[in-house]
């Protein structure tokens, strides 16, 4: 079986789970429709993570490679299938940083200032969950800018940036367990005032 | 052994998705995990936080290169070729392929320039490196900044709320019978009506809870603000708009509330301190 750029109909409409199954069944046709429904937020995270391009590439090679190779690990019970991806692309974006600080120790971590997108690419052919998935971010920029500022600042550089608690603390020069405590209610903000965004359900 | 407080537990649960914790730290927490009285709880959070990241990374979603696509696939094809252990996939060609040998006097012309046009990339390479590290501490930089900017402008406002009372500040201490536990002290400026609150020795409080001061005038209570204690039991409170004018506050009282606040106190205070002006 070979990886179809132009996967038919059914694979398109099929769930995250379903193409999961089925490329931890060595289906590699599955493999393109997941890619298109998720390439977006995959890349968007890695390249505000590293903040350059051929690292955010690399990351996105890295992870639905990966993705692939542990399909068959993917537990629904333990979250959604959006929430695994994050966590794997945040994994391996902070791979690339650290192997970009081993390379050159006076090399910093970029910082990707703007908090808008640079539009890198065309979405993918499904108008519908392109304008669904638009709104969802459009809502997440929001309610993360709603916070207040010294608990969106913690979140930003613990979740985006990939600083430890430490790092954080120092940055803003805080105590540290005003910062774990900082991020913790912040995320319990945004967890309100997202409820109604939250994303995909795991069936 | 013992574990941390839940709430220290909690605080760190982020972290430890984020691998934003010390070895210590995650040690603490991964045996919390393994505590059948706490792994439920921790692992409810920890589900909890999953999500919240998961519509975070959505917030940054931005079409991928279209190229990105051919090579994923690529490299799938790939792995799965390698898992089916067919032979191995044919090695790609080289685009810089080395020329046909036509003889050393007319190669080593072209070498140069390869060799000369190569060491420009690299500098421009490293050029962009630079200027990418620059910017990254410039942002750093203006972060720190903004937040010390922020916590200058708050200590102004304080510093404003309490000498702009000139002697009609007034001071109330909210404090228990005993000598120990909490304790809260509002430092009202009545001509602005603004006050800073200092409060200690609070105990910590449920995600879904929050401390909230009350102003009592006229003989009913007004809740003026919420408030979480740090994690040192302790919160400070810069710009509480209370009343101009000291005109019927007759006391000041704290109550445990739900976080998203209630128009009358739904317990007895257990802070109360009354308000003695001249």
């Amino acid at each position: 079986m070979t990886a179809d750029p132009h996967s038919p109909a059914d694979s398109a409409s099929r769930s995250d789970v379903e193409l999961l199954r089925a490329m931890a069944q060595g289906d590699t046709r599955a493999a393109a429709p997941f890619y298109d429904r998720h390439a977006a937020l995959v890349f968007g995270l890695a390249l505000r993570m590293t903040g350059q391009r051929a690292d955010a590439d690399d990351v996105v090679l890295d992870v639905f490679a990966q993705v692939w190779r542990d399909a068959a690990r993917f537990d629904g019970t333990r979250g959604s299938v959006v929430a695994w991806l994050t966590t794997i692309t945040r994994t391996r974006a902070l791979d690339q940083l650290r192997a970009r600080k081993r390379r050159d120790a006076a090399e910093e971590r970029a910082v990707v200032l703007h908090d808008e997108p640079v539009a890198m690419g065309s979405a993918p052919d499904a108008p519908g969950e392109v304008l669904e998935a638009q709104e969802r971010a459009t809502a997440v920029r929001a309610a993360l800018v709603s916070l207040p500022t010294p608990q969106r600042q913690a979140i930003e550089l613990a979740f985006y940036q990939g600083l430890t608690h430490h790092e954080v603390a120092a940055t803003l020069q805080e105590p540290l367990g005003t910062i774990k405590t900082r991020i913790r209610l912040g995320l319990l903000k945004l967890r309100e005032r997202l409820a109604g965004h939250a994303p995909e359900a795991v069936s | 052994m013992t574990h941390p407080s839940l709430d220290a537990l909690r605080d760190l649960a982020p972290g430890y998705l984020l691998q934003a914790l010390t070895d210590v730290e995650r040690a603490q927490f991964e045996r919390a995990l393994r505590d059948p009285a706490l792994a439920p709880e921790l692992e409810a959070e920890l589900a909890a936080h999953r999500e919240t990241f998961a519509m975070l990374a959505e917030g940054q979603a931005t079409p991928a290169p279209p190229e990105l696509r051919e090579r994923v696939l690529a490299r799938i094809e790939s792995e799965a070729a390698s898992q089916r252990a067919a032979p191995p996939a044919a090695t790609p060609v080289s685009k810089v392929a080395p020329a046909p040998q036509t003889g050393p006097r007319i190669r080593w012309v072209p070498a140069l320039l390869a060799t000369a046009l190569a060491a420009s990339a690299v500098f421009a390479v490293d050029l962009r490196r630079q200027v990418q590290q620059l910017e990254t501490q410039l942002g750093m930089q203006a972060l720190a900044l903004d937040s010390t900017r922020q916590r200058l402008a708050q200590r102004d406002s304080t510093l404003q709320t309490l000498t702009d009372g000139g002697n009609d500040l007034v001071l109330v201490r909210l404090a228990p019978n005993t000598q120990a536990g909490p304790a809260l002290q509002v430092y009202w400026n009545p001509r602005s009506g603004k006050a800073v609150i200092h409060a200690s020795g609070l105990a910590p409080i449920a995600e879904d809870r929050a401390y909230c001061l009350w102003m009592i005038r006229d003989g009913k209570p007004v809740p003026l603000t919420l408030f979480r204690p740090g994690s040192d039991g302790s919160q400070l409170l810069h710009d509480v708009t209370v009343a101009t004018g000291t005109s019927g506050v007759a006391a000041f009282a704290v109550t445990e509330e739900a976080a998203t606040g209630s128009p009358v106190p739904t317990m007895t205070p257990f802070l109360v301190g009354e308000v003695k002006t001249e």
